[in-house]
């Protein structure tokens, strides 16, 4: 007796999927938190960029009106209006060191950043740059609800990762076992279909709606969410292949468990536990295992450190001075001024030998931060839930990668306009002591506020991201193709008997 | 009779590898996420106490100087981890543990613990809490489909209801097993633990007690309502898979996806401004450093405060001029960053309401205001601190201003100002002076608690053999 063909079970099972109304059910959740997700993020991008515009006018005001005071203290002394104090006067190089240098480095959104809000909620996406604060900024960060943040975002990435497989399985375990639940599993034994036929035709057909309905539920969403489709199609393919690999990856996973063929109670079991596991367990355990292999420097202990490190250089103040003077050889015939050096001035040559002082435990911090990023990078092939994330995020430009090559930007910056300002600041040591009583309200050894440049982040193009995705999505593949063909193997011949 | 129904009824349990293997591994994973969370707050508070102390230490011994200089160098304080964050950490690892005292500026909390963390580390991080709200429906739904579902699948429902004179004690049996087997393994152990963790650590004291109390409330009352709307679900359900894909659904709307939409919501629906235009809104109202034009308004205030005509009058009207610039700055402060954290706490309220549609909302709020670890503890630290700051700043320009100093004449002062400010201590608030934000949730869960008992009375009463 020759059986049906797999293409004809799998038209009829199509088509009886295809009736049950807890697949649309499923789908139809699915694509409403997809919708839900993208536009959470995008709601919390769009706010963050007009935040990152304020900034910017912020700073063109605060530059506007030290060139309008600079201008204005041109002026000469009168009775009522006296010499202005240096921290005042942006005419006075000194103090337009220290108190007129502020400047935004500032890190866009992508446009598909409605994907994966990624560490977007957690991560500053603005820093406040001035010339002598140590490394470039302070380790300040915006406001979001910490009850949110510990919570997690409902973003898309979320719905995809951890939503979706939940709905595959709950439609696999139903509809997979349908058969043994109502004791018809002997009825079809009976027939000259092989389990694997029968099996694989309902999973395929399963499929068949889910990946196509969900692809579109999730291009959907994106352009709901305002991304403009046409310009990141590529990625948006990646992303796409990367979420149709996930679900086939689950498939071999429930591919694995049904080819027992169990009852819905025992299939939704396992499945809990290996979704658990696979969201919450191995994480868990991979980070705890992490944090104790690679502890995390005290953070603490770096506050401390900076504390004891500002005081020696309080203590060593004017010898470090006296010795950065002497170490210059156009600076070398004023040494004698080291003592008398303005406060801003001193700072010229102080921050940089704090700066020296801190940078092995600045270092160590940034290593750990580093190393960290690696494990995370190489746990993500293990647990794909990880790895599905990361990979969103890396699309998204909300990846920890970015953020860090932001804050070198930012800190590289910095150096730069210290090479622009600092020079001139110094230059002052070697010009004669201004009179005690000068005849303007400003000091007019720097005729306006300089323009600086600005920042602007040299971001990786959308092929070096999808680059950084394609060993993930070709191990995806791998892994769902490896659980496919291990579910497929496990079904040798019909089990009636649970 | 009862309590021989809960044993045979949890000796089933036992037997059912698949149930009780699942609740003994999510034991397990709350035990360990337990031992890895308050070990790490124990080192960190180690570290906090030795440079807390350090800092005393520099501010006592930062020798003679202008005391507003003083008051810039100033100490940086540290918040203690709550006595309950290792049960529930909250919102700890989102919120800075250090903030800077210095004078003129309300600075931010820095050094939040999961600022830098990878993406591992973030989603790998989850305390007991977390893991009994977000995985305690799962279990406690899988042991009351094992006990219901199943048995009436096999007809040993029926035979037995048929044998029962009242139906709703074998229902209760049943009901009490799933909820003692969870609580117990659950809840119990890891409250346990976190008592002689914190006896060992000498943080024992009453409030901490009453705490702990509270929580093991909370969690047991949680895991109560979900083994009631187990048990119902079950009984009501036309068949197994109904049941089981019923079950399946509310934990996935429950735990995993309301809480998220609820604060998502809490969010769109009170939306915070950015902290960037917070902090634009502050250095424009208050400058630390302002401009020549505001020193003639500062002078013509500081004559009229003196009732002098010449700044000459005035002892020392440096000092005089940063008193009146601080003291403006905290009125500015109060009205700027005091509404935007009333914000947060509104967002949270709403957040704690919205535990009306899900209990795992109720039980996450209710969790977080119990163990100390919700923004309005964090706030209050950043109030005391505050205040502290305040106080050390006044201090020190009120000793500028008693002394006299013009031109180029300082007054400066040295250890015997410095040693007269008290250290900086934060005792935590005692349990319910800060639980209003939360009230919304202990109420949800306590409806939660009414509501689903009722169901399975009305569906045990109706139960036919």
């Amino acid at each position: 007796m020759s059986g049906p063909r797999f293409r004809d079970l799998f038209a009829w099972e199509w088509r009886q999927v295809g009736r049950s109304p807890l697949l649309w059910a499923v789908l139809l959740i699915l694509s409403a938190s997809f919708v839900w997700g993208a536009l959470n993020t995008a709601v919390l991008h769009s706010a963050q960029t007009a935040a990152l515009e304020r900034a910017r006018q912020a700073d063109a005001a605060f530059h506007a009106s030290a060139v309008e005071r600079a201008r204005a203290y041109r002026a000469p002394v009168t009775a009522s209006a006296g010499p202005v104090a240096y921290w005042q006067d942006p005419t006075n190089v000194a103090g337009y060191s220290e108190y007129f240098v502020r400047k935004s480095a500032l890190k866009p959104h992508l446009p598909l950043s409605p994907l994966a809000a990624g560490v977007s909620d957690l991560a500053p996406s603005r820093l406040e740059i001035k010339l002598n604060t140590p490394f470039g900024f302070l380790d300040t960060y915006d406001f979001e609800n910490p009850r949110g943040l510990a919570l997690g975002r409902f973003d898309l990435a979320f719905a995809i990762v951890f939503l979706l497989p939940i709905g595959l399985l709950l439609l696999f375990a139903l509809l997979v076992t349908f058969e043994r639940d109502r004791d018809m599993l002997r009825l079809v034994a009976a027939q000259a279909t092989g389990p694997r036929a029968w099996i694989g035709a309902r999973m395929a057909a399963i499929l068949a709606w889910s990946v196509p309905a969900t692809v579109l539920a999730m291009i959907a969403a994106l352009g709901i969410a305002g991304v403009p489709l046409g310009a990141v199609v590529v990625s948006l393919a990646v992303a796409v292949l990367v979420t149709v690999l996930y679900m086939l990856f689950w498939s071999g996973v429930a591919l694995a468990v049904l080819a027992r063929q169990p009852g819905a109670g025992a299939a939704l079991g396992s499945f809990a536990a290996i979704w658990a596991a696979l969201t919450i367990g191995l994480p868990l355990a991979g980070s705890a295992v992490a944090g104790m292999i690679d502890p995390v420097p005290s953070a603490i202990g770096y506050v401390d450190a900076q504390r004891r490190i500002s005081d020696e250089i309080n203590r060593e103040r004017d010898a470090i001075l006296a010795a950065a003077l002497t170490g210059r050889p156009d600076l070398r015939p004023f040494a004698d001024r080291a003592a008398t050096l303005d406060y801003a001035t001193r700072l010229s040559f102080l921050v940089p030998e704090t700066e020296r002082r801190l940078s092995q435990l600045r270092i160590a911090i940034q290593d750990h931060r580093a190393r960290q990023e690696m494990v995370a990078h190489i746990a993500g092939f293990a647990i794909p839930t990880l790895g599905v994330e990361a990979a969103f995020a890396m699309l998204a430009g909300t990846d920890p990668t970015r953020q860090r090559a932001f804050e070198m930007q930012a800190r590289d910056y910095q150096l730069r306009l210290r090479e622009i300002v600092h020079p001139l600041v110094q230059r002052e040591i070697t010009q004669p002591p201004a009179p005690p009583d000068r005849e303007t309200r400003g000091r007019l050894n720097l005729a306006e506020p300089l323009t600086l440049p600005e920042f602007a982040l040299a971001d990786r193009s959308a092929a070096e991201r999808i680059g950084q995705v394609l060993p993930f999505l070709f191990w995806l593949s791998l892994l769902a193709l490896l659980c496919i063909a291990f579910g497929l193997g496990r079904i040798r011949k019909w089990r009636v008997v649970e | 009779m009862i309590g021989s129904l809960v044993r045979l009824e949890l000796t089933i349990l036992r037997r059912d590898r698949r149930a009780w293997w699942s609740l003994v591994a999510l034991a397990v994973l709350v035990l360990l996420s337990f031992a890895a969370i308050a070990s790490d707050n124990a080192r960190t508070d180690g570290d906090k106490r030795a440079v807390a102390a350090a800092e005393r230490a520099r501010w006592v011994g930062q020798g003679e100087k202008d005391p507003h200089s003083a008051a810039h160098y100033s100490i940086f304080a540290f918040k203690p981890s709550p006595a309950l964050a290792g049960l529930d950490p909250g919102s700890e690892p989102f919120v800075g543990q250090t903030v800077w005292l210095e004078a003129h500026h309300q600075n931010d909390m820095l050094y939040r613990p999961q600022q830098n963390a990878s993406l591992l580390q973030r989603i790998g991080f989850a305390g007991p809490t977390a893991l009994i709200t977000g995985f305690g429906p799962l279990i406690v739904f899988l042991l009351a489909f094992t006990l219901v579902a199943q048995d009436r699948e096999r007809g040993t429902m029926r035979m037995a209801l048929g044998a029962a004179v009242h139906p709703r004690t074998i229902v209760g049996a049943k009901a009490l097993a799933v909820w003692s087997a969870s609580a117990g393994m659950l809840v119990l152990p890891v409250a346990i633990i976190s008592l002689l963790w914190l006896g060992v650590g000498g943080r024992l004291d009453g409030d901490v007690l009453l705490r702990t109390l509270c929580w093991i409330i909370a969690m047991a009352g949680y895991l109560a309502l979900l083994a009631a709307i187990g048990i119902a679900v079950s009984l009501r359900m036309g068949n197994a898979r109904l049941a089981l894909a019923g079950l399946f659904g509310l934990w996935i709307l429950f735990a995993l996806a309301l809480p998220r939409v609820a604060s998502g919501m809490a969010d769109a629906l009170r939306p915070l401004p950015s902290s960037q235009a917070i902090r634009q809104q502050m250095a424009e109202e208050a400058p630390a450093f302002w401009s020549d034009e505001q020193n003639v308004r500062n002078r013509a205030a500081l004559l009229e405060r003196y009732g002098v005509s010449r700044v000459e009058d005035i002892p020392n009207p440096r000092m005089a001029e940063l008193d009146l610039m601080e003291r403006h700055s905290h009125e500015v402060f109060d009205r700027v960053l005091g509404g935007f954290y009333a914000k947060v706490a509104s967002q949270d309220r709403l957040f704690a309401a919205l535990g009306f549609l899900s209990p795992t909302i109720a039980a996450q709020a209710s969790s977080a205001s119990v163990a100390g670890s919700d923004f309005s503890h964090h706030r209050h630290f950043i109030d005391t601190a505050e205040r502290y700051r305040r106080n050390l700043v006044n201090a020190m320009n009120s000793d500028g201003m008693a002394h006299r100093a013009h031109g180029t004449e300082r007054h400066t002062n040295d250890e015997r100002l410095w040693s007269r400010i008290p250290e900086f201590a934060y005792p935590a608030p005692p349990l319910g002076r800060l639980s209003s934000t939360a009230l919304p949730a202990f109420a949800a869960l306590l409806l939660w608690l009414g509501l689903a008992g009722l169901v399975l009375t009305v569906v045990s009463g109706r139960l036919r053999p």
